[in-house]
């Protein structure tokens, strides 16, 4: 059974070359027998699936995850509300009129992004069982001490956590220590296999928070280098290089 | 959390893979209120989609076959949609009794037509539903590594896990298990 098990699992992790492959799906149209143990392995492959979505779904559906239901749209709720969704609007609409006399200068621009994405973390609800949370944790509290001792624990065991390094950047960051924080982003980018390395933008946002003599010039060039390779923040060095 | 954060957090280190999970989960979780309203669902309907695209959208990350054209909602959210359908289907033919249907099984995707018409018709449901029984039957060690290795965990992955010496032994136990399901489900037969 091994054989013949040990072969069509290969077919499916994709683990045959294009002939064996062939070979393998021109028996399942002519060799019943063989067609029937495929049909066998798939039904038995489907319903362990199956099995472990239903503990996945018993899992997300404690308790522990409702309590985040916070995170769920009242999408039908708005469209009722229409009334106030055009004074939104106009609110919206007189803020942009606003911006648009007042152009934001680069150290704007970063401050701007950092308060929205960097100053706070986003967390889940057992922060006392995972240490990445727990660091999250201290990094909103503004306890940046503990903060960088917990990511840089969980760094220095798996330099493999790009995030926890993106951590370490973020705490030298929020504590205006922007020399350390360069250094953390610049080691990130140059870290092969992380799938769209953030650490490129993270250099050019922290040189522009900076704002020190020939940061700017700096900065637009690891934006446009972010532009030309598609890494993480694309699309805000795109914005933000037609505003340097 | 951003995209890339949750790719590389559930590609890298396996041990944190359960809190990125976790993460991508509650990041689209208004998807379910999104399927209540577009299909009609029940919140039951729409948590069940969601939660089997979520799944299926980790699996292929793990597997590196998620096409990084798309942003993870947009993927995410076509997964869902294909699951909205399907569950649709499966509730219109039951209405109709034309025959009790189920959704079908993900594998079969792999296969080309041709293939894929042959073996669909071969397949059981009846024995897709009788494995959750049968998991049982085979012992909880045997469950843990056949459910770990169907969540896209390497042998060796595995073995780390629970402590087996190597991934070939891991291999080895897990094919003993998998027999022992086998063996289940043919006698039912």
């Amino acid at each position: 059974m091994n054989d013949s098990y040990e072969y069509i699992e290969a077919y499916f992790k994709e683990q045959l070359n294009d002939t064996e492959k062939k070979r393998f799906e021109e028996r399942c149209v002519h060799d019943e027998s063989f067609a029937r143990e495929v049909a066998f392995f798939i039904a038995t492959t489907e319903g362990i699936r199956q099995s472990l979505l239903n503990e996945k779904q018993q899992q997300w559906n404690s308790d522990e995850f409702k309590k985040q239901s916070a995170s769920i749209r009242p999408v039908k709720k708005l469209f009722n509300k229409w009334p106030y969704m055009a004074a939104a609007a106009c609110l919206l609409f007189a803020v942009a009129i606003y911006f648009f006399y007042r152009p934001e200068t680069p150290h704007q621009l970063a401050n701007k992004y950092i308060m929205e994405h960097i100053i706070q973390l986003s967390q889940t609800m057992n922060a006392s069982k995972d240490s990445l949370q727990q660091g999250i944790a201290a990094y909103n509290n503004k306890d940046y001490k503990t903060a960088l001792q917990i990511f840089g624990e969980i760094y220095r065991s798996n330099p493999q956590n790009f995030l926890a390094k993106k951590y370490i950047g973020f705490v030298y960051l929020a504590a205006e220590n922007y020399d350390k924080a360069l250094q953390q982003f610049n080691e990130l980018a140059n870290t092969a296999g992380v799938y769209k390395n953030p650490g490129l933008f993270l250099e050019a946002l922290t040189l522009l928070q900076r704002n020190e003599q020939g940061d700017e010039e700096q900065a637009k060039q690891l934006l446009e280098k972010v532009v030309k390779e598609k890494t993480e923040g694309s699309r805000e060095a795109e914005i933000w290089l037609k505003k340097l | 959390m951003q995209d890339a954060d949750i790719i590389n957090g559930l590609t890298g280190d396996y041990k944190q893979r359960a809190y990125f999970e976790k993460q991508l989960y509650l990041q689209y979780k208004y998807f379910i209120d999104e399927g209540c309203r577009k299909y009609q669902f029940l919140y039951e309907d729409s948590f069940s989609a969601y939660s089997d695209a979520v799944l299926a959208a980790i699996h292929n990350i793990v597997n590196n076959r998620f096409d990084n054209r798309y942003s993870l909602k947009t993927y995410l959210f076509q997964i869902f949609h294909n699951k909205c359908v399907d569950h649709l289907r499966k509730i219109t033919n039951n209405k109709q009794q034309v025959y009790k249907s189920a959704a079908t099984p993900e594998l079969l995707s792999h296969l080309p037509e041709a293939a894929k018409n042959v073996i669909e018709k071969l397949i059981d449901q009846e024995k897709i539903s009788r494995v959750s029984q049968y998991l049982e039957a085979i012992g909880d060690k045997c469950k843990e590594i056949l459910l770990l290795s169907a969540d896209g965990y390497t042998d060796k992955q595995i073995a780390e896990k629970l402590g087996y010496n190597n991934a070939a032994v891991t291999k080895t136990t897990r094919l003993r298990c998998r027999e022992k399901l086998n063996n289940y489900l043919l006698r039912y037969e």
